[in-house]
């Protein structure tokens, strides 16, 4: 017997076996890894669920419509009848840390990047966050409309909202949010987390002692999203999302700043990144962050998780390393995110007078924070300035296309060889 | 001891070829199945390695060569990604470790290349002599010495 299975595996057929075998093993297990890739669709349960594009809207509780892309709220009962992968509901966070060392001067914001050549004059900027300390003196003129999707107005059913100079002061704007604070226990605009103000500080603040932000003379659409804890549900963030794209034409929003996400190990289907890349559709440069989860791969929060949209990472301005808060890559589906990195440690900027956050020792309107919510303010910062620049050139091409096509030859790359998943394409340089 | 640890790099080569091979299907299928074919040839590598002979028929040497030169390349980009995070993450560790096994993929692929004339090279069929005849040789030897 053992010469019989000796001859079989010395004959020439043996050999041609042993190879079929060897390649079908690497086959099942292509196959195994891949369908880890893309998981089958969940089926069961009565719970509530999220599902991008269903086959009929009939069963949804609640539908949103970004183009051509439908997200219903259903039960996932009726999951396997829609045949679409069905999302659980998660939360949004903005967490604002103020971790590292209190900075010397605002400079220590451009020392990554340089200043740039341009202001964002013209550039409209949306930023979905937890609310803005509109009192600030860094958003004098800067803010166009303020929505929230905490209240929604009793007599329109749409959600509050205030257009500055047409509803109103910023004094009219403040005994109303103080009423509502008063009534229902939570300012409907007012920024009482800081997230919200410190991102939009940065993108858009107007100078302030030594402060100034990346694109000083850009205006500012705000979505309150978040409450004062700083997180928001599904609904809330898609509600967001929906109110950024209904407006998106009307106002000329080039920029979306995203300073958050959800930990949902997507492939960048579920409905929070789908949505926002709904906006990217429309040409408008969408960016997110990557996520504190630590410098860990597979860590890339929704919707940074979309290709189309643009995953920020932190670097330490002060020492130009990569910082040990910032998410790795790759995505599930093993694309290499982030995207790119920027300055996310001890960045300052104004502080809501609203929140509990301490100071800056040198000036109380300004409070230091870091995160890669900071760091992706600051690429849209960058990024208003580009598209400034890019409306001055009347450039033909795509304003993402050619944000990133001037990316690739300016950035200052850590991997100069290829895009990789701790820092992408590298560090973003303004224009 | 050196093919055993020349075969765990080659396995540990072959999942990485795998693995890029999913992440390229959506990018671009044909590169894909190049990576696909490349691990196919790591594995059998270990295969040569731990039995002494290979799967590939002597006309498929090419595609073979091919194969370790492109364990060659992966070895050199994994060594380049270290090089470019030394001193750019709190920790060193991860540049450390990639700068070490992108030299030993890029080293493998060297020895696999290294061995590759000896590896297509036809078997020998081994004679079966009778005793007398054993006997005639063995004293034709003798005399000779």
């Amino acid at each position: 017997m053992r010469r019989v299975l000796r001859d079989i595996e010395e004959s020439s057929a043996g050999r041609r076996f042993g190879a079929l075998g060897l390649a079908l093993a690497l086959l099942i297990t292509w196959i195994t890894l891949a369908s880890f890739v893309n998981p089958p669709p969940q089926i069961g349960g009565t719970e509530i669920r999220y599902v991008v594009n269903p086959a009929s809207v009939d069963k949804c509780l609640k539908v949103w419509k970004f183009g051509s892309n439908i997200i219903c709220k259903t039960q996932q009962r009726y999951v396997p009848s829609l045949g679409a992968k069905a999302w659980k509901p998660m939360t949004a966070f903005t967490p604002i840390v103020q971790y590292g060392p209190e900075p010397e001067s605002p400079s220590i914001n451009f020392k990554l990047h340089g200043r740039g050549s341009f202001t964002g004059s013209g550039v409209v900027v949306a930023v979905v966050d937890t609310g803005i300390d509109y009192t600030h003196p860094a958003f004098e003129n800067a803010i166009l409309e303020i929505w929230t999707v905490l209240y929604v107005s009793a007599e329109s059913g749409e959600f509050l909202h205030w257009i500055v100079g047409v509803n109103g002061t910023i004094e009219d704007l403040l005994t109303l949010d103080q009423a509502i604070k008063d009534r229902y226990g939570e300012y409907a605009f007012a920024d009482e987390c800081g997230h919200g103000t410190h991102v939009a500080g940065i993108i858009a603040g107007r100078q302030v002692g030594d402060f100034v932000g990346f694109a000083p003379s850009a205006k500012l659409f705000i979505v309150k999203a978040f409450w004062k804890n700083g997180t928001a549900g599904t609904d809330m963030v898609l509600d967001a999302l929906q109110i950024v794209y209904d407006n998106a034409d009307r106002l000329g929003i080039k920029v979306v700043n995203l300073s958050w996400g959800a930990l949902l190990n997507s492939d960048g289907s579920d409905p929070i990144s789908v949505a926002a890349a709904s906006l990217a559709e429309k040409g408008i440069l969408v960016f997110a962050a990557a996520g504190n989860e630590g410098n860990l791969p597979f860590k890339i929060l929704s919707p940074a998780v979309h290709e189309d949209v643009i995953a920020l990472g932190a670097a330490d301005p002060y020492t130009g390393k990569i910082a040990p808060f910032s998410s790795w890559g790759t995505t599930v589906d093993l694309r290499m995110k982030p995207d790119f990195v920027a300055a996310g440690v001890s960045i300052l900027s104004a502080r809501s007078s609203f929140s509990n956050l301490a100071p800056w020792e040198k000036d109380e309107r300004l409070t230091y924070a870091s995160g890669t919510s900071m760091s992706t303010a600051v690429a849209s910062g960058i990024a208003t300035q580009f598209v400034e620049y890019w409306m001055k050139t009347k450039s033909k091409e795509s304003l993402r296309d050619a944000f990133m096509d001037f990316e690739k030859n300016v950035a200052k790359r850590y991997n100069p060889y290829y895009k990789d998943f701790i820092s992408g394409l590298g560090i973003v340089i303004p224009p | 001891m050196l093919k055993t640890f020349f075969a765990a790099i080659n396995l540990l080569v072959g999942v990485l070829l795998v693995l890029l091979s999913i992440a390229w299907f959506r990018i671009s299928p044909l590169v894909s199945v190049i990576l696909l074919i490349a691990s196919f040839d790591q594995f059998e590598d270990v295969y040569f390695l731990a039995k002494g002979r290979s799967l590939f028929p002597p006309i498929l040497s090419g595609l073979d060569v091919g194969a370790e030169l492109m364990q060659f390349v992966l070895g050199v980009a994994i060594m380049l990604f270290g090089a470019s995070y030394m001193g750019k993450l709190e920790y060193q560790l991860l540049p450390e470790l990639m700068i070490a096994l992108g030299f030993m993929v890029s080293l493998s692929s060297a020895y696999d290349l290294a061995l590759m004339p000896s590896r297509h090279r036809p078997v020998k069929k081994m004679e079966v002599l009778s005793i007398e005849e054993g006997l005639k040789r063995y004293r034709r030897i003798l005399r000779r010495a």
